[in-house]
């Protein structure tokens, strides 16, 4: 069964194919290692252009410090509105479209890509674009929910669907780690505030803690990076977007170093 | 400082409302797939599937009186559902039931006696677990907290008249314990930015 575009991309032309074996171990390769990769589930809408550009922009970053980084993307249109074109983009960063339908098939598709990337460590980060709904219609716990990371302003409003967001995963994967990124705030105060916030309502209402990482801004950086379909890190690496994308990565891949080491 | 007091745990329906919320608290990831199931002769609670499949029946004796029974229900509760896990695994694929793994019993109940705690040590976690609980308040919240027997002494050794009071997961009384901490490197002079103007629509 084809879980990923790249499974079937040799219908719609050749040359797409031959592109993509050149970047795709062969199918043959054996599939049972266990993924070494750490896997980060990032719920985006199908329409949340600004979270998807906060995730691609990570990942990017991620790279910039020295890892490696895939994004997943299970979308309904192609192109996505999302993404720049599905492709190994700057830095090596690639972007990976998915035909899953639901979480069990968007897992067996990291599982394969897991399982087809040469070269893999413990370092290399798997975002995974989750729809929210999802997440709401899972039944089971899901090894996307063990690490997933929530983008949310400092408003009333995006802090309450983050907590709604935050309770749907944890009730569905008791053990998962729900990370929270501010993005908005203008200052670092009112980050902090909203952080703590959000972790106390967690803590009351799921009884599971949230962890931090970071701030992000909405620079104008950010959405003439969304509309030119380039990483702030390359195209403005100075900016104030840049640093804080970049500190964020630093956090994850702090965490993930932290992980290794048991 | 949060107060904590016992008090009376309610109605069996809310006791069992309660506990359905509560089940995270085992630490088991249990879904619950139905509540108040008409078994052999009597109600099954709460039917739960595990992560691995297997059918949990969870009987709730909502009064004392009503503990010395719970282990032969929960036993033959057990069995009647294993005899049916076949039939739902097939009239309900999407339950996840893995027909083929013996179901086991959680037993609730304010407290246990020897006869049920040892006949339940026999028999072994991979059928039978017993749970105490406690309806406490904290603050202005209120809640059941669940101990697995096995967390407790053993039958015959001096135990507490009282389960150890842990914090509540749904009550304030965790604001004992510092909240994470907010990590960013970023101060506010790393933030001065052009303000976008308009922003774009998000969901």
């Amino acid at each position: 069964m084809a879980r990923n575009l790249s499974d079937v991309l040799h219908y719609f032309g050749p040359e797409l194919a031959e592109a993509e074996a050149q970047v795709r171990p062969a199918e043959d390769a054996p599939r049972a290692e266990a993924p070494a990769c750490r896997i980060i589930g990032v719920p985006i809408g199908s329409r949340d252009v600004v979270r998807a550009a906060f995730a691609w922009n990570i990942a990017v970053e991620v790279v910039r410090l020295g890892g490696r980084a895939t994004i997943l993307c299970p979308d309904e249109t192609s192109p996505s509105p999302l993404w720049p074109q599905a492709s190994t983009g700057p830095l090596g960063v690639a972007l990976r479209p998915s035909l899953a339908q639901n979480l069990d098939e968007l897992l067996a598709s990291a599982q394969d890509w897991a399982a087809n990337t040469a070269h893999k460590s413990e370092s290399d980060l798997l975002l995974v674009r989750i729809p929210p709904e999802w997440i709401s219609a899972a039944v089971a716990p899901s090894p996307l929910l063990d690490w997933v990371l929530l983008f949310t302003s400092s408003e009333e409003a995006n802090l309450q669907e983050a907590l709604a967001l935050t309770r749907n995963v944890v009730d569905r994967h008791p053990g998962a780690r729900v990370g929270i990124t501010i993005h908005g705030a203008q200052s670092r105060e009112e980050a902090e505030t909203a952080f703590g916030n959000l972790a106390r309502a967690s803590r009351e209402k799921t009884g599971r803690d949230v962890r931090s990482y970071g701030l992000l801004v909405d620079d104008l950086d950010v959405y003439r990076a969304i509309v030119a379909q380039r990483p702030i890190g390359l195209a403005h690496p100075q900016s104030p977007a840049a640093r804080a994308l970049r500190d964020v990565a630093e956090l994850l891949l702090g965490d993930i170093e932290e992980d290794a080491r048991g | 400082m949060v107060e904590f007091a016992r008090i009376p745990p309610g109605s069996a329906k809310a006791i069992r409302a309660e506990a359905r919320e509560q089940l995270g608290q085992l630490g088991q990831g249990l879904r619950v797939i139905a509540e108040d199931v008409m078994g052999l002769t009597s109600s099954i609670d709460l039917l739960a599937v595990d992560p691995d499949g297997g059918l949990v029946a969870i009987l709730i004796a909502s009064e004392p009186d009503q503990e010395p029974a719970l282990l032969g229900r929960g036993i033959a509760h057990r069995a009647w559902a294993d005899q049916r896990a076949k039939d739902w695994c097939t009239l309900a694929p999407e339950l996840a039931i893995a027909w083929d793994r013996p179901a086991r019993c959680i037993l609730l109940a304010p407290d246990f006696g020897e006869e049920t705690r040892l006949a339940a040590r026999t028999l072994g976690s991979d059928t039978v677990l017993l749970v105490r609980y406690l309806a406490l308040r904290a603050g202005k919240e209120t809640g059941l907290l669940l101990e697995p027997l096995a967390h407790l002494p053993e039958p015959g050794r001096a135990a507490p008249s009282e389960p150890t009071i842990k914090p509540l997961p749904r009550s304030p009384t965790q604001e004992m314990d510092p909240l994470p901490e907010f990590r960013s490197k970023l101060a506010d002079r790393d933030l001065r930015t052009q303000r976008a103007p308009t922003p774009l629509p998000a969901g």
